[in-house]
């Protein structure tokens, strides 16, 4: 269980995605996890062990690491990036859900099932309408929350996004104060300053996706309400129209060679 | 996920490719992916645990490896390699975004072989010319910028032996002497001629598609 079994997981996600959850899902894996595994846990391979204290005071490093490092910043952004992608689940157990009822429909010889075989319910993309609207916003909003959460984490333990190279330590057993100095602050600063600017430009895609599914709501709704006071039964050429070039553009990276249709 | 999965993305992107972008793709993974992964990481693996200063103020060796290398030659590198190679996802998504296009006509009752559209090579015309060549320039952009970054940090391309260092707590002025310099000029300079010829090859794809389109362009109005 890695990294590129998550990858799997979420790559079925994709399929019912909109456009904006895809760049989202590219972004994550390629300038997020991908940069991680890469770059920055070489950055931090060595963090303890060049981590170096001015003293002979045995048991004073240890202490001092403690202290400053609680909890070390790869291991914050594997549990973020973790977090992040949990909620894409919620939607994808929706539309296992909605795909066992049609199955269970169509198995029955239900007359209204529209399908003619089992492939087809199984290839059958799912449209985000009604409650699977409301799962999939509200895996988005719990994504926001998670991403603030984990930023105002890092800010709050590590007093900002720098890394100090020279730490003043007096914990016990170190004698009065000791100088203690951090392995490579400026390319953790770096890395520290590149991963909150792309884990901004997902929070920013997230709010893009969340506006767009809510405008799309709203419409549909008032075109509904202007549509029964008029003709209850005609159908909108123009909301169909929309409604397809909504899922072609939703569509346009389904089969991308990224690899997530399943 | 690490460079075989990006490797299996980009791989698709090869099919829609112009002959000049197909060389591109297999000079990057062969010549520079391949040479990070299976050497370059091995030369700069002990470049902290071997800088060795003369000194033995503790916190000077790594106030002084840090001073030196804000950002290891490695990590530069990767950083290179994956925005150099993020362009080609946009035609990927133009290509995509197309395909399904013609199906939605198949579709809506336009007779078109299914089989056909799966296996159809897309030209590069139209709305699909302008994104592929805007990724070509984005390359060429990204290529210049990193190595523009690696001339500015290092003070050029090559590895010195003897650092002296300054920075406290180091007493007075300190000798400290890098890991493996030559080796690691000579990666570093076979990673900029590589990077070079990378740029070159972009170059060269862009005139040709540029000229292209100028061709058919002159052939329309005569």
């Amino acid at each position: 269980m890695d990294w590129g079994a998550l990858h799997t997981i979420l790559g079925g996600v994709n399929k019912h995605s909109t456009s904006i959850g895809k760049i989202w899902l590219t972004v994550l894996f390629i300038f997020r996890i991908m940069i991680l595994v890469v770059a920055a846990e070489k950055v931090w391979g060595d963090e303890q062990d060049d981590f170096v204290c001015n003293t002979l005071q045995p048991g004073c490093k240890n202490v001092c690491y403690d202290h400053f490092f609680p909890i070390s910043h790869i291991r914050l952004w594997a549990l973020q990036l973790i977090f992040v992608s949990t909620p894409a689940l919620l939607v994808a157990m929706h539309v296992a859900y909605r795909r066992h009822e049609k199955k269970r429909q169509f198995r029955k010889g239900d007359q209204k099932c529209e399908f003619r075989d089992m492939e087809e319910i199984r290839k059958q993309r799912f449209r985000i309408e009604g409650s699977l609207w409301w799962t999939y916003t509200s895996s988005i909003f719990f994504r926001l929350i998670f991403e603030a959460v984990f930023m105002y984490a890092f800010y709050f333990m590590y007093d900002g996004f720098r890394m100090p190279r020279l730490m003043k330590c007096n914990a016990w057993p170190c004698p009065n104060t000791v100088d203690c100095f951090v392995s490579r602050p400026t390319e953790k600063t770096v890395f520290t300053i590149f991963m909150i600017a792309v884990s901004s430009i997902c929070i920013l895609l997230n709010v893009a996706e969340l506006c767009y599914l809510l405008t799309k709501f709203f419409l549909k709704r008032s075109k509904k309400a202007g549509n029964s006071k008029q003709q209850p039964n005609h159908e909108n050429k123009e909301e169909t129209k929309q409604n397809e070039m909504n899922e072609l553009i939703s569509d346009s990276c389904q089969n991308t060679v990224i690899g997530f249709s399943s």
